[in-house]
């Protein structure tokens, strides 16, 4: 029952927020706020009360469309567990950031915001595809509305661009989750929608193949993948700061957890035969990503290219089919959710300050603001993979994974935390350091700002010095999926 | 009598065209007076007196005379423009050349086909009634049949029809009102 | 059958309160005999009953169509207090003259016989006829009901010799006899079902006979609008449908081909150029052409539950139509027009109008928590069923064309502003009917297994 109040607390939370803001719109982010953060300590209690989740912690199955054999099924493992850490989690700093930066109509962006974390959370649990489908599509539209609204000025753009991509897209998917429903009923006789079901009927190659495909598309757009990412840079420079944080830290995830937990386990074989491609883009998203992001000025933009370029490492390590590529995954996922929500969080704080998101147009700013600038070396340090931090783990373990697999696109994927150190320190250099093309109003970070950033800063170490915990949290999930390869054959 | 039929038929189908295509509204309603007429005949042969009395007396004797009394009455300067092609002055909407003789033939072709494909004189259901007494030899009375069949098995469509002549009458009514009320 | 008496006497009720000049008891009058016709019919249930010589049987499809009908126009009457008395002081008309095509509606879809099928597409033809045109100053308004009744006679030709050579072939016009004579191979037979195929299209407006479609909308009064993309397309499909499903469903190999082109012309037709328009009643009504392919696709699953499919796909329509008519025309009275520039900054001056119109888009473009999603779900998913992947590949590219389109109107009501916009008045019945509308596209888009379990 837990699970479904994760949700709800959300969907409530959104509308009581909205009501609130007509009378008090300090009320309004309260309720925003607090619904986030119990859901947040429910979460991080079932963590604690199991500390190495085995099989499925929680479970619940409700008839939804009896006719049909759809089920309102949802259930909780390791790897859901931790994305749903990362989800509350980012989505409490995702309510403090927009504390002062959303004034227009504050009680409606709190509602969009939490039903977007609410359709995240949706997606990370369910295990009936109708349901999954539906959420996943849930998500889009307050997304859609969040950059829409309360975006910067080419916002109208950029929003629909996001919001076509993934839906057409998404249509995909959901005609391979039908196609899928029908074969399985053909050849078992079951009409359901259940994932488990799913997972033990048999598929003749081509048509599993075929179906891969519509998954396929629909998470590597999302994810984004090389060919599919160009909608990305328009809705993350477009987007106001929460709705980048939870665009980079969540959404993009919802698309590595569904090839984590649809493709692979439901396709073993056609996702086997399409691994040299799915590595391939991997490496050249890590490499094109990478090349982009330096050639960027835009500071958002510029941090939306480096997360092309850390999805690439999901794909690469997706496609590798070991199991320690898969922990490298996870970890990815988690620390690139944490390091890239949190330089968003960043250049919103700098612009709040300069109202620029010029770089060229910045600099010298360590003299004014050091904590914001010791706030970013860390973040920019973690994303171009400095040991001790969580993001050296992900990599290191994904690119030990893939070397089996394949070692010429490994080695050339490993070229990439070069160009990442280089467009990395670009940012530093030209933000904090060098000439000061003009004076800057000093201000450096103020309580609410520490609050935010501390918790990041000490997530992003304890997961580079301590990463047993989140390893072993989703071990077991981690391994039932490497599993499937070898049942398979 | 095949002979007639054909010439009945020719009749029809040269009014008809001539119908189709000319720009006098006058002579394209006598012409319309000629198919109607001609189609009387052919029911005749159909042995459906009934039926072509019926159209004599609605369509020749009533409709068309509706139609000639309309013309009477419109604007003369709009029908000279209609008749002479002109694009100028008050036009709804012109049919499309092409794709209504693209219909057309369409059209034709499906009938065509029927025509040639179907063994007319060996349909299950005929066979059926032939065998159960159930044809018409022309010695009947028409009217008492139609008349019997629309109290019993038509009942309901006669009846319903009663809501659609009621809906057409208010519905003139309403169109036709004078304009001094509003 | 009740309920069809009940209809037709209330229209000519109407008309007598009319002619004493009770104006305000029209509507309360209207809309008490419209809840009693619901409810005689609602009794009919389960019962299957056949009437006057098997001319009509009222089986459980009929009965639920019947509702739906009756209860869209329900909810089309609560809109129009003060809508009709602007145009014209004679009333009583109007409410009976939209209670016959209703009453016409009820036949269409409880029919049985070919005549009663062909008498009720004309009674509610004729209505609509008049109804086009009902402001007979305005030229628009007359040359929608001049085009519309040329066209619809134009379609009745078709249906009528359909019908014909159908008797020509079997015998009968009933649809039982029909559906069992055997003589589905006779080329007699293929050329009526194509003949009616086509009168049956032009009627509900299906590419390439949809030609009629965007004038008469844009020239007809708002509410009659509305009126013909709810109540008559409902109709329209479910006499389609029905005819197609009762009579003529042994010879499916043969037509199915035919309505898969019908179909995707309608759809690729219908989107593409609904996406060049910048009116929002034009845009509406290029995309109930598209509508219409989505719901050819469920009549080619015949007995698939293509029935259940048709319905709950048209309860999501009617409910997403009667609110986005409704708003337009709102807006369209307080603007000056229904230019898609008209409902800039709208979620400023009237969040419910925008929030509602924003779930009734979502609603026709197949979103998510809207009952319009799981009508397209279950349409693709019928189609599916019969093995129509390609189809259904067309169809969801079609239907990311239309989000683009429908979110044209969202993009003005949220992104975009307008400085002199004052406030749109609200009169109680509109507020109402959109609050009903709201709460239902939430609740079947919810748990769509209250509609989805009827038939």
């Amino acid at each position: 029952m837990i699970l479904v109040w994760l949700i709800l607390i959300l969907l409530l939370g959104g509308l009581l927020s909205w009501l609130a803001s007509r009378w008090n719109v300090l009320l309004a982010r309260w309720i925003a706020l607090g619904a986030v953060a119990v859901n947040f300590v429910l979460t991080a209690g079932i963590w604690f009360g199991n500390p190495v989740p085995v099989g499925w912690v929680a479970e619940l199955d409700l008839e939804w469309i009896p006719r049909f054999g759809i089920h309102f099924h949802l259930a909780l493992d390791g790897l859901s567990l931790l994305m749903l850490l990362l989800t509350f989690f980012l989505g409490m700093l995702g309510v403090l950031c927009s504390w002062k930066e959303i004034s227009y109509r504050p009680g409606f962006f709190h509602f969009n915001l939490l039903w977007v974390l609410a359709g995240i959370t949706g997606v990370f649990l369910t295990m009936d595809l109708f349901l999954f489908y539906f959420f996943w599509e849930v998500m889009l539209i307050p997304m859609y509305f969040l950059i829409g609204i309360w975006g910067h000025a080419n916002r109208i753009y950029a929003a629909f661009k996001f919001f076509i991509f993934t839906q057409a897209s998404g249509l995909f998917m959901l005609l391979a989750i039908l196609s899928l429903y029908y074969v399985q009923a053909q050849q078992t006789g079951v009409y359901s929608f259940d994932y488990f079901d799913f997972l033990e009927t048999p598929l003749p190659f081509k048509t599993a193949q075929w179906l891969m495909f519509g998954f396929l598309i629909a998470f590597i757009v999302k994810l984004p993948a090389f060919p599919f990412h160009n909608w990305l840079p328009d809705a993350h420079g477009e987007a106001p700061t929460a709705g980048s944080l939870v665009l980079a830290g969540l959404l993009l995830k919802t698309g590595a957890y569904g090839l984590l937990r649809f493709v692979v386990p439901l396709f073993p074989e056609p996702a086997m035969a399409f691994a040299p491609w799915g590595m391939l883009m991997g490496v050249i998203g890590i490499l094109y990503g990478g090349k982009l992001a330096f050639a960027q000025n835009d500071l958002k933009r510029l941090i939306a290219y480096t997360s092309v370029s850390h999805m690439g490492f999901v794909m690469l390590g997706v496609f590798a089919f070991t199991e320690l590529a898969y922990q490298g995954v996870v970890m990815q996922m988690i620390t690139h959710g944490i390091s890239t929500g949190a330089l968003f969080l960043l250049a919103g704080m700098l612009y709040e300050r300069t109202h620029t998101r010029d770089i060229t147009r910045m600099g010298g700013l360590w003299k004014s603001s050091p904590a914001l600038g010791a706030a970013m070396m860390v973040f920019v340090m973690a994303s171009l993979g400095l040991p001790g931090l969580g993001n050296f783990i992900a990599e290191f373990l994904t690119l030990n994974g893939s070397w089996p697999a394949n070692r010429l696109l490994t080695a050339l994927a490993a070229v990439g935390l070069v160009i990442a150190t280089v467009y990395s320190l670009r940012i530093m250099q030209k933000v904090f350091f060098g000439p000061m093309p003009q004076t800057w109003p000093a201000a450096d970070l103020k309580p609410r700002e520490y609050l935010i950033m501390i918790p990041l800063i000490a997530a992003i170490i304890w997961l580079g010095l301590f990463p047993q915990k989140t390893i072993e949290t989703s071990g077991h999930a981690v391994t039932e999926i490497s599993l499937k390869k070898g049942g398979s054959r | 009598m095949t002979a007639i039929f054909y010439i009945l038929a020719g009749i029809m189908l040269a009014a008809a065209c001539y119908v189709a295509v000319s720009r006098d509204i006058a002579r394209a309603v006598f012409c319309f007076f000629g198919v109607l007429f001609a189609m009387a005949g052919l029911y005749i042969f159909a042995l459906a007196d009934f039926v072509a009395v019926t159209q004599i007396l609605v369509y020749a004797g009533g409709v068309v005379v509706l139609m000639i009394f309309a013309l009477m009455l419109t604007d003369k300067q709009l029908l000279e423009n209609i008749r002479r092609g002109e694009s100028s002055g008050p036009r709804l909407f012109r049919a499309r050349a092409l794709p209504s003789i693209l219909l057309a033939l369409a059209v034709f072709a499906v009938l065509l086909q029927v025509i040639t494909a179907v063994d007319w004189g060996n349909m299950a259901w005929r066979h059926e009634a032939v065998a159960a007494g159930n044809r018409i030899t022309g010695h009947e009375n028409m009217v008492e049949n139609v008349g019997v069949n629309l109290m019993t098995r038509y009942l309901l469509p006669f009846e319903v029809i009663s809501v659609f002549l009621l809906a057409a009458l208010i519905g003139a009514a309403y169109l036709a009102r004078g304009r001094t009320n509003n | 059958m009740t309920s069809l008496i009940i209809v037709s006497v209330l229209a000519v009720a109407v008309l007598y309160l009319g002619l004493f000049k009770y104006k305000t008891a029209l509507l309360p009058v209207s809309v008490t005999g419209l809840l009693a016709a619901a409810a005689m019919a609602a009794m009919d249930w389960d019962l299957e009953k056949m009437y006057f010589s098997e001319m009509m049987l009222f089986d459980n499809y009929a009965v639920a169509f019947s509702i739906l009908l009756i209860l869209t126009t329900l909810l089309i009457f609560g809109l129009s207090r003060n809508y009709f008395e602007k145009i014209s002081n004679n009333v009583a008309e109007y409410y009976a003259l939209m209670l016959f095509a209703l009453a016409g509606g009820v036949v269409m879809v409880s029919f049985h016989n070919l005549a009663m099928l062909f008498i009720g597409i004309e009674i509610l033809s004729i209505s609509l006829y008049v109804l086009a045109g009902i402001r007979r100053k305005d030229p628009a308004s007359n040359e929608a009901s001049l085009k519309y009744f040329l066209m619809g006679a134009f379609a009745t030709g078709f249906l009528l010799f359909g019908t014909a050579l159908i008797y020509g072939a079997t015998g009968s016009f009933n649809l039982a006899a029909i559906a069992s004579s055997g003589a589905f191979e006779s080329a007699l037979f293929r050329a009526g079902v194509l003949l009616m195929m086509v009168g049956l299209s032009f009627k509900v407006s299906v590419a390439p006979f949809h030609t009629w479609t965007p004038d008469v909308y844009e020239g007809s009064p708002g509410l009659i609008a509305m009126f013909m993309a709810t109540v008559v397309k409902t109709a329209g499909f479910a006499a389609f449908l029905r005819l197609f499903l009762m009579a003529f469903a042994e010879a499916s190999a043969f037509w199915a081909i035919t309505v898969a082109i019908l179909c995707i012309l309608t759809l690729f037709a219908g989107n593409i150029t609904a996406v060049f328009q910048d009116r929002f009643k034009r845009l509406l009504a290029w995309s109930s052409v598209s509508h219409a392919g989505y719901l050819l696709l469920a009549i080619l699953a015949v007995g698939f539950s293509a029935s259940s499919a048709v319905l709950v796909y048209t309860i999501a329509y009617s409910l997403a139509s009667v609110a986005a008519f409704g708003i337009m025309i709102l807006v369209s009275r307080a603007r000056g027009n229904d230019h898609l520039d008209s409902f800039n900054g709208l979620a400023r001056t009237n969040p419910f109008l925008a929030f509602t119109l924003t779930l009734a888009v979502c609603s026709l473009a197949g979103i998510p928590l809207t009952a319009g999603f799981f009508g397209k779900f279950y349409v693709f998913k019928v189609a599916l069923a019969q093995g129509y992947t390609w189809l259904v590949v067309l169809a969801v590219i079609n239907a990311m064309i239309g989000i683009y389109y429908y979110f044209k109107v969202i993009i003005a009501m949220y992104m975009k502003e307008n400085a002199n916009a004052v406030a749109i008045q609200l009169n109680p019945g509109f507020r109402l009917v959109l609050s009903i509308v709201v709460f239902l596209i939430f609740l079947f888009g919810i748990f769509p297994g209250l509609i989805a379990n009827i038939l």
